[in-house]
């Protein structure tokens, strides 16, 4: 008999999912600080699951570069490292220049919308912390390429990484990453709107590189203790 | 007796998984291990020599970069040829490698030039003697090593995390890149970093990969109805 293709879903992974996805919002919004101590009975007792789907959660998140594991000895959330968030953030802006330069001629009129909608919702980039929790840079923006795009690995860099970019725009003491950065954005959906792919991904990349990438002026070093 | 505080357990383990991880990474990419084959861990173990965890273990790692699929309950193996999901990896990576070449051929020291020309001779090596799984891997390992110079991290690991999906190219390998032109082209892209010039470098890697976007908005990309609401999650 041919192997099915189709994805099974157990109601084991649906669990270990809801772990998950529970302390990644606990990460992300600040709930669980960075370097906080993680202990799995708490966990378990905070979830109300077994050991295992919560170890599997965990691995996760740590290949996420968002938990870190030190066999036999601590699991702890990972500390905001200033270093490893500025090579993140240009990384990550790399694949959303690209994207916004290739996908602009694909737009449709309910995208260019959709874009128009989302320069509404930044304003002056104001109130950095509550536009990431809602995910207003994610949805609004970043999805739109994506989905236009329609490539599923760039879909799951982003999903996976993300995350850790969210995290330090969320805990930042001010939004002054976004209030630098929103001319540029609304600068760049203009130009997706009138269909220019290169101008608007130059604009994008000043919105990263002048703007957002500045987030990480805001976090001190930390020790080599610390890491 | 007080127990040691320090114990080497958890780092013979991880070896452990290395080591199995490695094993099976190059097995599949070498085709030992076909696209599509079932993995049973009984098998796994008696192949490999050690217990069940580090293999599940680096399994989990493999599923991770597409090389495996795992189903609970119902299968693990080899994931199979996925053209779709290669050239997706294809276009991704030359977004890094565009970007590496932009940022980091202007500051590009003796030794790197020096890696550059070795990996740039390698290439020409395998395209003259057709041998496409050392093409793969040579022309692989002269966009990794803008990567590699450019100090970032996170940019190395993502690209060599698609590396995998680039390699198995090889196991189906046609246009865009034709095997032909692929040394001349490189070439270009040398003499482009030699003379510390960034903007060139990174049009030329930017026009290689380009054929690659095309033929997915051709072949694969599905209408508005078919896509997901928010791809990323």
């Amino acid at each position: 008999m041919p192997v099915p293709i189709a994805e099974a879903v157990s109601p084991r992974r649906l669990i270990r999912d809801e772990v998950f996805v529970r302390l990644l919002d606990a990460i992300v919004d600040g709930d669980l600080t960075p370097g906080e101590q993680l202990y799995d009975a708490e966990i378990e007792k905070w979830v109300g699951v077994s050991r295992t789907p919560v170890r599997e959660a965990l691995n996760q998140l740590a290949a996420m570069g968002l938990v870190e594991i030190m066999p036999q000895k601590r699991t702890r959330v990972t500390p905001i490292d200033p270093d490893r968030l500025r090579d993140l953030i240009e990384t990550v802006g790399s694949l959303v220049t690209g994207i916004v330069r290739d996908a602009t001629p694909l737009l449709t009129e309910d995208d260019k919308a959709a874009l128009r909608e989302f320069t509404e919702r930044m304003g002056d980039g104001d109130n950095m912390a509550e536009l990431v929790r809602e995910r207003v840079l994610t949805d609004g923006f970043i999805n739109v390429f994506v989905r236009r795009l329609d490539n599923r690995t760039l879909a799951k860099l982003f999903t996976r990484h993300l995350p850790e970019v969210r995290r330090a725009l969320i805990a930042a003491p001010s939004s002054q990453a976004f209030v630098k950065g929103a001319p540029h954005l609304a600068a760049a959906v203009d130009a997706a709107v009138a269909g220019n792919g290169a101008k608007a991904a130059k604009a994008v990349a000043d919105f990263w590189n002048k703007g957002l990438v500045t987030v990480v002026d805001e976090f001190a070093p930390i020790g080599k203790e610390g890491r | 007796m007080p127990l040691p505080v320090k114990d080497s357990a958890p780092v013979e383990r991880q070896l452990l998984r290395d080591v199995v991880y490695n094993r099976l990474y190059e097995g599949i990419l070498d085709g030992t291990l076909e696209p599509g084959e079932t993995l049973l861990d009984e098998k796994l173990t008696a192949w490999l020599g050690v217990s069940r965890t580090p293999i599940r273990e680096a399994l989990m790692k493999l599923a991770d970069i597409g090389l495996v699929e795992m189903a609970p309950n119902r299968y693990t193996r080899v994931a199979p040829i996925d053209l779709r999901a290669i050239d997706e990896a294809i276009y991704t990576a030359g977004l890094l490698h565009e970007y590496a070449a932009r940022t980091s051929v202007p500051n590009l020291d003796a030794a790197a030039l020096s890696r550059l020309d070795k990996a740039l001779k390698e290439i020409r090596k395998a395209a003259k003697a057709n041998n496409l799984p050392a093409l793969g891997s040579a022309v692989n390992d002269f966009f990794l090593e803008f990567e590699r110079s450019s100090g970032n991290d996170v940019l190395l690991a993502i690209s060599e995390g698609l590396s995998p999906q680039v390699l198995r190219y090889v196991s189906v390998w046609k246009l865009p890149f034709g095997t032909d032109e692929l040394p001349a082209r490189v070439t270009e892209i040398h003499e482009a970093a030699k003379a510390h010039d960034g903007a060139k470098a990174g049009d030329l890697v930017r026009a290689l990969y380009a054929p690659a976007l095309a033929q997915f908005l051709s072949d694969y990309r599905r209408t508005d109805a078919d896509i997901e609401e928010s791809p990323v999650v």
